[in-house]
């Protein structure tokens, strides 16, 4: 571990700067980078082979498509129909957007569906005169276990799609069932202790009168831009054949991310958006913030720290399969629950390898006890996952303060409950494998 | 009804007029009615209670919607005539959504002939302003154009974003000449202007009108520069109380500006006399400015 020292209090107040969000994430991690820079613990040639770039191209090719999907109005017309059809029963609008949110969640990014479901579910819920924070809670926490089941759905799972070299089928093959029961479970626990608030309405013409105009405004309000049916066509068929060579991956051989990449670059060839606008829609502060982190936890593992860290508290559970297994699951779930999940899988990758190399666990059981974890686990608090602090804040914005305790008494519960799913699930799928 | 949900009732109500116009908000609201009639739940005894609770917040809202008043108490005085004992609940509905469309079209139709009788008031190379245009002006603009091929250019002057969006949309579509610029700017556009056309949600007995916010201003330089105003709205606008009682909502908001904390009032419409109107054309054709016709 000779010249560890700088990098680790780098890597260390980085990390601190992250979770406190002291300062902007991408800024965090790029400055640790250039100090490392500066103070010649790395080259730039070495930092910049240390990013893996298949990672990023994934997240700039999703990014992309969904930019133009988006301009093309299809959020808006998603999100609109879903609240026509809930016809402002309390239930169905948990149900239903739920479905929504898992769904896309699981083929888009966590950060978009709340993006996209959290302004329209506060102001159905508002309008009608029901609390929105169980729906705001509830809709965060479903995008984080919808997300949860594919390789896209989730930066810790492209992250570990992406290193350890996992197909989407893969991950869609392994994770469905897992995130299918604890999908279930959660809405049925959400509405078991709110039993009161997803009373329905349809014995009060009064409140059912303000339903349907709030519905008519909700149109007009999210209608607003014009439908764009060619562009929104060309989006999601380039979506769709994204996905389709995602699910080939095994017979076409190429990689997610250039899938991704390649077909944003179909899309806005064919479309004729304004390229220089789409780009701007792209959260390259996330890009950035990947790519810093790829280069500071590199260099820890260069110096040797990550193999340290792997004997000191990992490798010292033994070799049994099932603590093995249970401790990257519960380890990863309750610290992504304090610290960003993904810095924590980018350091937790080269552990589990070295942990894999002592006991080779088989059909990478080791690595979903890692994705579910860490996907899982963003759940526990507010500041656990992307998708949490974009919700709460949204929902600050419309005036719904949320506190931290507020969310935490909500969902520490559901992903208690996931993880045990979670375990069992792992438990018994290491028992058919061994 | 406790007051939170009326409150949340009235602001819908507000925020679909400041979108849509008066005349499409009274019937989005006679459309949610049906609709809500469809999906009530309950018994025949607890129906009329229902509606009486959801009429009398109708009736109270701030600012009072006076087409629709006039429309519910023309649906409540002819359910009052149809309505049997021996009728079972899914009767009562049935007659009473039939009742609601037969509002609609009555609506619709009064609506219809106003736009017929305003096609006459645009002349070739008019130019014409236009402020938060309800339904009615727009389609006066879009038929001139269409039926009777005028030519004339449009000033729209922008008070609510969403609605001065339709209004540019509809006059593209049928490529009438226009412009935007902001009623605050309406002075240099003045000078060009030959007449102006307006909506009102009411008219008082104390002959003012109810227009949205900025009608006052825009109406009142107009009426300075000896441009005639046209307003355009069928019979069921007529109140028969004053402007005092149409409860205009009115908001006190606390604001700052650099490190100052002061209060706000804003209402949400404005009051503008009768006088500075010129013309006023109903489903019945002009009508005198002395006439009251309700």
């Amino acid at each position: 571990m000779e010249g560890a020292t700088v990098p680790i209090i780098v890597f260390l107040i980085v990390y601190a700067l992250i979770t406190f969000e002291l300062v902007n994430k991408a800024v965090s991690a790029l400055l640790g980078v250039m100090v490392l820079l500066i103070m010649h613990v790395v080259d730039e040639h070495t930092a910049a082979s240390l990013i893996d770039f298949e990672t990023i191209m994934l997240l700039l090719g999703m990014m992309s498509i969904v930019a133009v999907l988006r301009k093309s109005g299809f959020f808006s017309i998603l999100s609109v129909r879903i609240a026509e059809l809930t016809k402002g029963n309390p239930l169905k609008i948990l149900i239903l957007f739920s479905i929504v949110t898992a769904v896309l969640s699981a083929f888009l990014d966590n950060v978009t569906t709340v993006l996209i479901i959290i302004p329209i579910i506060i102001e159905l819920t508002r309008g009608m005169g029901l609390d929105p924070k169980i729906y705001v809670i509830s809709q965060a926490v479903i995008s984080n276990i919808g997300g949860t089941a594919t390789l896209i759905g989730d930066p810790p799972n492209i992250i570990i799609g992406s290193k350890v070299g996992l197909t989407f089928n893969q991950f869609i093959g392994n994770l469905i069932i897992p995130v299918i029961i604890s999908f279930f479970a959660v809405l049925l626990f959400i509405w078991f202790t709110n039993k009161e608030k997803f009373k329905p309405i349809d014995n009060n013409l009064a409140k059912l009168f303000s339903v349907q105009l709030l519905l008519e405004k909700i149109k007009v309000e999210f209608l607003n831009t014009r439908i764009d049916k060619k562009l929104l066509v060309k989006g999601l068929s380039c979506l769709a054949i994204a996905i389709l060579l995602f699910v080939t991956q095994t017979v076409t051989k190429m990689s997610p991310g250039v899938v991704a990449v390649f077909m944003a670059m179909v899309l806005f060839t064919i479309s004729g958006v304004d390229v220089e606008h789409m780009l701007e829609e792209v959260e390259w502060s996330t890009l950035l913030f990947f790519a810093g982190l790829f280069i500071l936890v590199g260099v820890l593992e260069h110096k040797g720290v990550i193999e340290w860290v792997a004997h000191k508290v990992f490798l010292r559970i033994g070799d049994n399969p099932y603590i093995m297994v249970l401790t990257v699951l519960w380890v990863s779930g309750i610290v992504s629950g304090f610290l960003d999940n993904i810095p924590f899988t980018i350091t937790m990758i080269p552990i589990v390898r070295l942990m894999l190399e002592v006991n080779p666990i088989p059909n990478n059981i080791l690595w979903w006890a890692l994705a579910l974890g860490a996907c899982f686990g963003g759940n526990l608090t507010m500041i656990g996952a992307s998708a949490n602090i974009v919700s709460v804040g949204m929902a600050k914005q419309a005036g719904v303060h949320i506190s931290f305790l507020e969310f935490m008494k909500a969902s520490a519960a559901i992903t208690i409950m996931t993880l045990i799913i979670a375990s069992a699930f792992l438990t018994l799928y290491l028992w058919i494998s061994l | 009804m406790n007051d939170k949900n009326r409150q949340n009732m009235y602001k819908l109500l507000r925020n679909l007029g400041d979108v849509q116009g008066i005349a499409q908000m009274t019937v989005l609201s006679l459309n949610s009615f049906i609709e809500s009639i469809r999906q009530l739940k309950c018994t025949k005894d607890q129906l009329q209670p229902l509606y009486f609770e959801l009429a009398e917040a109708l009736k109270s809202s701030q600012p009072k919607i006076i087409p629709l008043i006039h429309l519910l108490e023309r649906f409540e005085k002819e359910m009052g005539e149809i309505l049997t004992p021996e009728m079972d609940l899914e009767e009562i509905r049935e007659k009473t959504i039939a009742n609601l469309q037969e509002r609609i079209k009555q609506f619709q139709d009064n609506a219809a002939r106003v736009t017929e009788n305003g096609l006459k008031y645009i002349n070739n190379h008019d130019v014409i302003i236009v402020h938060s245009p309800s339904s009615v002006v727009t389609n006066i603009l879009v038929q001139a154009k269409e039926k009777w091929n005028k030519r004339f250019e449009v000033i729209i002057l922008e008070h609510n974003r969403d609605r001065t969006r339709q209004i540019i949309q509809a006059l593209r579509d049928n490529d009438i000449d226009h412009i935007v610029a902001p009623a605050y700017n309406l002075s240099h556009h003045i000078d060009r202007a030959t007449k102006m056309f307006v909506g009102a949600l009411t008219i008082t007995s104390d002959r003012k009108i109810v227009a949205p916010t900025g009608t006052a201003g825009s109406v009142s330089l107009c009426h300075l520069n000896g441009i005639p105003v046209h307003l355009f709205a069928n019979t069921l606008h007529y109140s028969h109380k004053a402007s005092t009682d149409q409860y205009i909502y009115q908001e006190e908001e606390n604001t700052h500006s650099a490190n100052m904390d002061f209060s706000m009032t804003t209402h949400s419409h404005d009051l503008v006399s009768l006088d500075l109107i010129n013309h006023i054309v109903t489903e019945n054709g002009e009508l005198d400015k002395n006439d009251y016709p309700v």
